[in-house]
């Protein structure tokens, strides 16, 4: 708060000019303060903490209700058969770990701008929950392209883009650790996580630019004619799911990092000391 | 749903093993995240813990 001299001006009754100068800055940037206050590791652990338990939930309700849904109540697919119900969980996957690597980009971008160091954790919280979403779309979608196609793997614009992308994360969590002095190393696996962001449009659209089916499989929206409306439903409901699923194990691991990095401040010891 | 509905769910039209392999895929690994999670946020807990304890040592030795 003080950094905008606001405290100043308006601790002190009596320093009038100051006072209709900060008060129009409280008009026209509430935004800002908001984002001040939550911005250090300390708030950002103590927020974190609260929302966890709601984000769990909500998973829970709408992944078991999309996946229930979808494999068990839609109809079959008329061209694939019921193979084509894994579609509930391996686009879900998909756009999860495409979800989070944006997130991962929009902190990095926050993080250099800003230089606040509770943005740098938040990158950090995300790509680990990143990474495991895309292998388990390459997963789930050799799964799928097994029986549907014959093989388990071809090296096509969308495998190998989703490919590149788990290599992304697995990157980014690398090089982070390989340099040992923390904020250098935010810094250097930001812009790794921007410049490899060249690799999402080429993810989203290769099924559009290559003119590749993708053996049927929807993500781009041209695709969802295919499928059935309530198949549709499920999957949204399932990728909601994991979406808040992200969000809860990302804060889980936030609040471990802000504790690693702040284990020197004294709300991390006296929080440890209640545990 | 009756015994043959649940059959013909599990069954998956013969491709039960790919379909519920990839839920099972999904459930484990989203489990494991999870018991990762909590063994760093113990381990770091203890490590707060051990130095907090190490700190009030420290301020009780007379100087």
């Amino acid at each position: 708060m003080d950094c905008f001299g606001l405290q100043a001006s308006f601790g002190n009754g009596s320093e009038k000019v100051t006072t209709g100068e900060a008060a129009s800055q409280l008009m026209f940037f509430p935004a800002r303060i908001d984002w001040l206050k939550y911005s250090t590791p300390q708030a950002g652990f103590h927020l974190a903490g609260g929302l966890v338990p709601w984000f769990f939930a909500l998973a829970a309700l709408l992944f078991v209700l999309g996946v229930g849904v979808g494999l068990c109540i839609a109809p079959a697919s008329e061209r694939q058969g019921d193979i084509a119900r894994i579609v509930v969980l391996h686009v879900p996957a998909a756009w999860t770990a495409l979800v989070i690597y944006l997130s991962i980009a929009f902190w990095a971008v926050v993080g250099l701008v800003l230089n606040t160091r509770l943005s740098f954790m938040m990158g950090h919280a995300l790509a680990p929950t990143g990474a495991l979403f895309a292998l388990l779309a390459l997963i789930t979608g050799a799964l799928w392209g097994k029986p549907a196609s014959g093989s388990w793997w071809t090296w096509d614009a969308r495998l190998t883009s989703e490919l590149i992308l788990f290599f992304l994360y697995i990157g980014y969590i690398a090089l982070h650790s390989a340099i040992d002095d923390t904020r250098r190393a935010d810094r250097a696996s930001a812009v790794l996580i921007l410049i490899g962001a060249i690799n999402l449009p080429v993810l989203y659209f290769s099924v559009l630019w290559w003119n590749a089916s993708h053996r049927g499989i929807p993500l781009a929206l041209p695709d969802v004619a295919d499928m059935a409306p309530l198949t549709i439903a499920a999957t949204l409901l399932a990728a909601a799911g994991l979406w808040a699923y992200g969000v809860a194990a990302s804060l889980l691991r936030l609040r471990c990092i802000a504790l690693e990095r702040e284990r020197d401040a004294d709300w991390a010891l006296d929080y440890a000391a209640g545990q | 749903m009756s015994g043959a509905g649940w059959n013909e769910v599990l069954h998956m039209g013969g491709y039960g093993v790919y379909v519920w392999g990839a839920c099972l895929a999904i459930a484990v690994a989203l489990l494991a995240e999870q018991v990762l999670l909590r063994w760093r946020r113990r381990s770091i807990l203890d490590h707060l813990g051990q130095s907090g304890a190490r700190t009030e040592n420290d301020d009780e030795t007379p100087s």
